[in-house]
């Protein structure tokens, strides 16, 4: 009996361990499996992109070098002939306005007009607007980005109401494109914005502006802004335009309590100085901090010439502080190179008492 | 006439080898450095147009090169927006020209017929 009690058990445990190994056999299999489909998806997708890109290559270059509207309209009907279906799914679509796009950027004169001529003729401004209304922050932020970089003015309102959308990456674009279709008029949304304007944000956006007219009433407006990153950014726009009209608005930025609006206040002030900006300068030089108190006396030997200013740096020259004594001397060599050999001797006469 | 295109996007090498037969050119593109260094030998063109970003030779590989061979070949580099250090590296090189992206191809088109005639 005891030997039938053991012989069942282990033909049960060994029934078990069997259907436990044919499980895990399975399970790797069917894992096995799913990545190989996986992988084998992947390949096709990846085989059928670079036959599209390869495709549209020829599309976009004979474009490119198209003399005449009619002779786009015959690139163009060239290629729907044979390719009419394929551009129909939105895969392709989305593809092409990517490779239009990529393009364009590397494109300039008649050759970028045709792309987007090729863009606006197979409707891929539809494609993007229908991304731009997209409830996913990255795909409205490309769409905005590709819309402007084909110049579709048409979506400029649409556009400009994200200059100052609560996610960043799409305020940002926004930003990016009102300037990129308007030039320094699309500047307006320093009047609504609510959020911070990154340091790099402004940068882009003057590298965007290139040869667009300032306009200085509205600079004005945004220097005494509530938000200090449009002040900032209005600095940086007065230097950049040397808005010589407000020198007074810049120099009453230096009583603003940001110290980075302070800082572009100086530097602006390089770029609008006047014959009041020395003196101005040196009443503000002890209420100033130590790097501000720097930068001033490298702005006063770029800008100084008058005795006031020769003097006040002779001053310095017998303070205690080593590094506002060398500034000093620095700045009066600028000023006045020939004489300054005494001075210096003087504040090195004093470093080594 | 003869042209060498070493351009390694593939949208801008037909696009300058489309322009450029238009102009009535014969064209020769490559998209790797190595293979432009293999075809100036082989192929003898009689003007080089190159992007300085290649892969396996750079564009200024290609320049001193050429110049290096002491061959009176033109060349016509091409560069990226904020690449002014490696073009002025280009002409003390001995490249012939540049042209910075964006372009426009007819600007293209003419830079090469002052270099050579069709």
């Amino acid at each position: 009996m005891t030997i039938f009690l053991y012989l069942s058990s282990t033909a049960e445990a060994y029934t078990w361990f069997l259907q436990a190994a044919y499980g895990f056999i399975a399970g790797v299999a069917g894992l096995l499996f799913s990545v190989f489909v996986f992988r084998k998806q992947r390949f096709v997708k990846q085989q059928k992109k670079a036959a599209l890109r390869l495709l549209f290559s020829d599309l976009i270059a004979e474009t490119v070098v198209c003399e005449s509207q009619e002779e786009i309209d015959v690139t163009l009907q060239t290629f729907l002939a044979t390719n009419g279906k394929l551009l129909q799914k939105p895969f392709a679509r989305d593809l092409l306005v990517k490779e239009i796009v990529k393009t364009k950027d590397d494109i300039s004169g008649s050759s970028a007009e045709n792309l987007r001529l090729l863009f606006e003729k197979l409707n891929l401004d539809k494609d993007c607007y229908q991304r731009f209304r997209s409830k996913q922050w990255h795909v409205k932020a490309r769409a905005i980005q590709q819309l402007a970089e084909m110049q579709q003015s048409q979506y400029l309102v649409k556009i400009y109401r994200e200059t100052n959308h609560q996610n960043k990456a799409i305020r940002t674009e926004a930003q990016l494109a009102v300037v990129k279709l308007t030039g320094f008029k699309g500047l307006r949304f320093l009047n609504i914005v609510s959020h911070p304007v990154s340091q790099w944000q402004q940068l882009s956006l003057l590298h965007q502006l290139n040869d667009s007219a300032a306009d200085e009433s509205n600079l004005r407006k945004w220097l005494s802004s509530e938000n200090e990153t449009v002040v900032e950014f209005a600095l940086r726009l007065a230097e950049a335009y040397q808005c010589y009209a407000l020198h007074d608005d810049v120099l009453a930025c230096l009583q603003h309590t940001s110290a980075a609006v302070r800082h572009q206040a100086l530097l602006a002030l390089r770029e609008v100085s006047n014959d009041s900006t020395p003196t101005a300068l040196i009443h503000y030089f002890f209420r100033a901090t130590k790097q501000e108190q720097l930068l001033i006396l490298d702005l006063l030997g770029d800008i100084g010439s008058a005795d006031t200013e020769i003097g006040f740096l002779e001053t310095l020259q017998q303070c205690d502080d080593e590094m506002l004594r060398h500034r000093a001397g620095q700045a009066l060599q600028q000023i006045r190179p020939a004489s300054t050999a005494v001075s210096l001797l003087s504040g090195f006469s004093k470093q080594a008492v | 006439m003869k042209i060498l295109v070493a351009e390694d996007e593939p949208i801008m090498q037909k696009t300058i080898a489309l322009r450029l037969k238009k102009d009535g050119y014969q064209v020769v593109t490559t998209d790797n450095g190595r293979e432009a260094l293999n075809l100036i030998a082989t192929e003898a063109p009689d003007l080089i147009i190159t992007d300085i970003m290649m892969p396996y030779a750079s564009g200024l590989e290609i320049v001193g090169t050429v110049k290096k061979l002491e061959k009176k070949v033109p060349i016509i580099v091409l560069s990226a927006m904020g690449q002014e250090n490696v073009v002025v590296e280009a002409f003390d090189l001995g490249a012939d020209d540049f042209i910075a992206k964006p372009f426009s191809p007819n600007e293209l088109s003419m830079r090469v017929k002052r270099l050579i005639a069709p």
